[in-house]
């Protein structure tokens, strides 16, 4: 569901991108540090949604956990973009700058 | 997360009720399970009753099911001499489930049912709109 390997390099590429730029180093950082974070959280509840949806065809778990784990996985895998799409949006901003 | 929190104790609701659908389900599928020989006892109705429960892990109470617990009210007799388990005074026992009563457990747990499902989806709605100001 979430390709780990796919979103974390990112994640660090951002990171180090705004470590490269002057004055953003602190914040540029930060934002990598929450971002690995969440990612890392995201992945753990889409590996729960997979287990729990894996179980129900083994008919294995009730219906209940299979929708509140996939709710899990979507509420946390939304934040993820929504805050990845808001700190490229900012980074984009800041390269476009004239200098 | 307190809404991810609130979608827990919706889904344990749920699942209360469900369990109690299955043992409403078996009295009345076994409304008419007589006594097989003279001296038994036919099929006595299950009770349900739900208890909180501290969920350690996410520090919420949750809704249990207590032990099923059986009704010890009187079984109704009927005459009906050539049933196996009819006694020497051609008396049968009948199974004490009352399938109106039944009818109105069944309707109450869909009901609570329903409140936890709505309060799930409100959760949701409510945790996605509140991402949603992220963007514009």
């Amino acid at each position: 569901m979430i390709d780990k390997a796919g979103l974390i390099p990112g994640v660090g590429g951002i990171g180090k991108a705004g470590a490269a730029g002057a004055g953003a180093a602190a914040s540029g950082s930060g934002f990598g540090e929450l971002l690995k974070q969440v990612a890392d959280e995201a992945f753990k509840s889409g590996q729960g949604s997979e287990v729990q949806a894996l179980k129900a065809a083994a008919k294995d778990a009730e219906i209940v956990d299979v929708v509140t784990a996939v709710a899990q996985a979507e509420i946390t895998l939304q934040t993820v973009m929504t805050v990845r799409d808001r700190v490229l949006q900012a980074y984009q901003e800041i390269m476009k700058m004239p200098i | 997360m307190e809404l991810l929190k609130s979608i827990f104790i919706s889904a344990a609701g749920m699942r209360s009720q469900g369990q109690r659908m299955q043992i409403i389900s078996e009295n009345v599928a076994n409304a008419d399970s007589m006594p097989q020989s003279p001296g038994a006892d036919p099929y006595r109705r299950k009770l349900v009753t739900f208890k909180n429960e501290l969920d350690r892990e996410t520090g919420v109470k949750l809704v249990k099911l207590n032990k099923i617990s059986y009704d010890e009210g009187e079984f109704k007799k009927r005459n009906d001499p050539y049933h196996p388990g009819a006694d020497k005074d051609g008396y049968v026992k009948l199974p004490n489930v009352n399938s109106l009563i039944e009818m109105m457990d069944m309707r109450t747990a869909q009901r609570s049912y329903e409140a936890n499902l709505n309060m799930v989806d409100t959760a949701k709605k409510m945790m996605l709109k509140t991402i949603d100001i992220l963007r514009s």
